[in-house]
């Protein structure tokens, strides 16, 4: 095993691993708009921190966000927006996750329910209006990543309600976005806090603070509503009873607007799985890196090295010494 | 020097650099007797520097293995340059042109104009630091101050998505001005207010920001977007009774700037090409002596690593070449 070949193939080895260049190498990369809702539903504590204390969804949200872009390959991109009411507004374009990372966690950090300038919740028209958004911003190869807990509030009159196929699929010449809505929130209803101009909390939503059915444009059905004349009472003449002014998370009515837009859905518990969720494989994009794969040679030097070192003596010492008290000699 | 490693797991191979020590290159050799071949001086030392040879091409190969870098420092130079924080209206005028018109292909929309050249901006001021904060009913925190231009250049981009509510100037200024509460005060600290619109600001949202500006030092510079045929900063009321700061907030909004005990400039800009001299004026006023940090990126040690564990398997060979056959 001491042949000079070991030692000069380990060289040859070695002189490939300094001289190669870096190759172009597929790898995958992803690029997402992050789209989080900072309606006042989403300051619902109905999630818990690593110590058990309970936090709000929106705050659940950023920091499992934050935790699932630490795990992004570099190269890929983040952008941010976020939307109250109906309306989504773009914060940033996507910036690259490994070099740009502290400005990501910065605003992600930021983001807070006191950026919402109205305080309407219209989740259907928000992420129609989010669809339509992500190609005026020239966006549209990115990955919608649609954070809400589903709570419309007021509710709405379904016979309104855009038509998420139509936006997606209509229109010829422009692709269909892809992405995924994450449902946030817990099963069970939870109260609503209410907070004060100064952001202090003030007790939590009753009954008789949201309107607990919708009242917009004309009824689908007049003969089920009591009282209904159609000029006067369209929407009936009773006090309608209801849970408006709770809120879960509306896992089904979130996946009745993911299937017509053929988004996927997730319901958000922990960073790992949202993770899994977000890297699905019809998101990923694949990217040619100039990587460095030296290590290759050189790390088949090292074999070459270790074999070239290869103790024969270590190996055969008992034989060797046997060999010597024996006192034979050998060619 | 601060080395780090890509790797550090693969620093458990260094175990092979013992390797030279416990055997080496060479056939043993049986000699009948060793006292006749007495080492020498040179012999031992010739020993020690093969061995020593062995130790270098393993240690070089598993560091470099281990992609060891030098990681990244961060050098405090002095040159000249701001901190400059842009608060860039989102209201919904700011989706007009300067006609005050839907945008076309020829006239793009005032935010758009904004954008480029305020994008151009960014790239031409190396050592900046800058942060955009958004505002429009309420302010929205954008991008922290930074001197990296690839996230002020994202966040810039905010602008091409439409405006949204009303202008709330006193908020969003009020955030900005947040930016510098942790900032060592180094340069000239500047906030840039874009703005197509003004409002009245209450007597609490006056003091403090007049407080905040004397505070922090901040110059402020205001490229109003006027409108055409719209009222600007420098327009005489009609008469008395429109003198109010209900019907004419830009008037008013400039009289409170003016009042503020820091350097103020306000451009009134009607025209895309007067926003460029806005910008270049803002450009050569702001260069006060700035103590910067230069970021020297990382620098990959890996290939140096194999060259010296190249250069050290390259004399092994030779060595080995002169063994007795």
């Amino acid at each position: 095993m001491k042949s000079i070949w070991l030692l000069i193939s380990s060289a040859l080895l070695l002189l490939t691993a300094v001289l190669m260049p870096n190759l172009p190498f597929p790898s995958k990369k992803y690029d997402y708009f992050f789209m989080l809702d900072i309606t006042r539903s989403m300051n619902v504590q109905d999630y818990q921190d690593n110590n058990g204390d309970p936090i709000s969804r929106l705050e659940k949200v950023k920091a499992d966000a934050l935790l699932a872009i630490q795990k992004l390959p570099c190269g890929s991109r983040v952008g941010l927006g976020v939307f109250t009411e109906r309306m989504p507004t773009l914060l940033y374009t996507p910036m690259e996750v490994c070099s740009d990372y502290p400005e990501i966690r910065e605003s992600i950090r930021r983001i807070d329910w006191r950026m919402a300038w109205v305080a309407d919740s219209n989740i259907i028209q928000a992420l129609a209006n989010t669809l339509e958004l992500i190609h005026t911003v020239e966006l549209s190869n990115t990955t919608l990543v649609f954070f809400t807990d589903g709570q419309e509030a007021p509710p709405m009159n379904s016979r309104y309600a855009p038509d998420l196929a139509e936006i997606q699929f209509a229109e010829e010449d422009r692709n269909p976005i892809k992405g995924i809505i994450i449902g946030t929130g817990d099963h069970a209803l939870s109260r609503i806090p209410k907070y004060d101009e100064e952001g202090l909390q003030v007790g939590f939503y009753t009954a008789e603070d949201v309107p607990q059915g919708t009242t917009f444009g004309l009824p689908e059905d007049p003969s089920q509503i009591e009282g209904y004349v159609p000029r006067n009472a369209p929407w009936g003449n009773q006090a309608r009873a209801g849970s408006e002014h709770l809120s879960n998370v509306k896992e089904d009515y979130l996946k009745s607007l993911a299937e017509p837009a053929k988004l996927h859905y997730h319901h958000l518990q922990s960073a790992n799985e949202l993770y899994d969720a977000i890297t699905h494989e019809d998101f990923s994009q694949r990217q040619i890196r100039q990587t460095d794969l030296s290590f290759i040679p050189a790390a088949l030097a090292l074999i070459f090295l270790f074999l070239a070192y290869l103790p024969e003596n270590l190996l055969s010492f008992k034989h060797k010494s046997r060999k010597i008290m024996s006192g034979k000699l050998n060619s | 020097m601060n080395i780090a490693f890509a790797q550090p797991w693969a620093l458990i191979l260094l175990l092979f650099a013992l390797l030279p020590f416990l055997g080496g290159i060479f056939h043993k050799r049986l000699a009948s007797w060793n006292r006749l071949i007495p080492a020498s001086d040179v012999t031992r030392w010739a020993n020690r520097i093969i061995k020593l040879l062995g130790l270098l091409a393993f240690t070089g190969i598993v560091l470099g293995l281990a992609g060891m870098y030098q990681s990244e420092k961060t050098f405090t130079r002095t040159g000249t340059g701001a901190h400059i924080v842009f608060v860039l209206d989102r209201s919904a005028s700011m989706n007009e042109t300067f006609g005050g018109k839907v945008p076309d292909q020829d006239t793009p929309a005032k935010s758009q104009v904004a954008r480029r050249l305020l994008s151009n901006f960014v790239d031409e001021r190396p050592h900046d630091l800058f942060g955009v904060v958004g505002f429009s009913t309420q302010p929205f925190f954008i991008s922290p101050l930074t001197e990296h231009k690839s996230a002020t250049q994202a966040a810039i981009n905010s602008l091409t998505s439409p405006g949204l509510a009303f202008t709330n100037v006193a908020k969003g200024l009020g955030m900005g001005l947040s930016y510098f509460q942790d900032q060592p005060h180094t340069g000239s600290r500047v906030i840039v207010l874009v703005s197509d619109g003004a409002a009245t600001l209450d007597h609490r949202a006056q003091r403090v920001l007049r407080e905040w500006f004397e505070r922090y030092q901040v110059s402020l510079y205001w490229f109003f977007l006027r409108t055409e045929n719209g009222l600007g900063i420098t327009s005489e009321p009609g008469s008395a009774r429109d003198d109010n700061p209900r019907v004419m907030p830009e008037r008013y909004l400039d009289q409170f700037f003016r009042t503020l005990p820091i350097p103020y400039h306000a451009y009134e800009v009607d025209t895309p090409e007067s926003l460029e001299a806005a910008i270049d004026q803002l450009d050569d006023l702001e260069s006060l002596p700035l103590v910067y940090n230069e970021l020297i990126p990382r620098n990959d040690l890996t290939r140096l690593c194999f060259l010296s564990a190249l250069l050290a398997v390259l004399l092994l060979v030779g060595i080995k070449a002169l063994e007795a056959k």
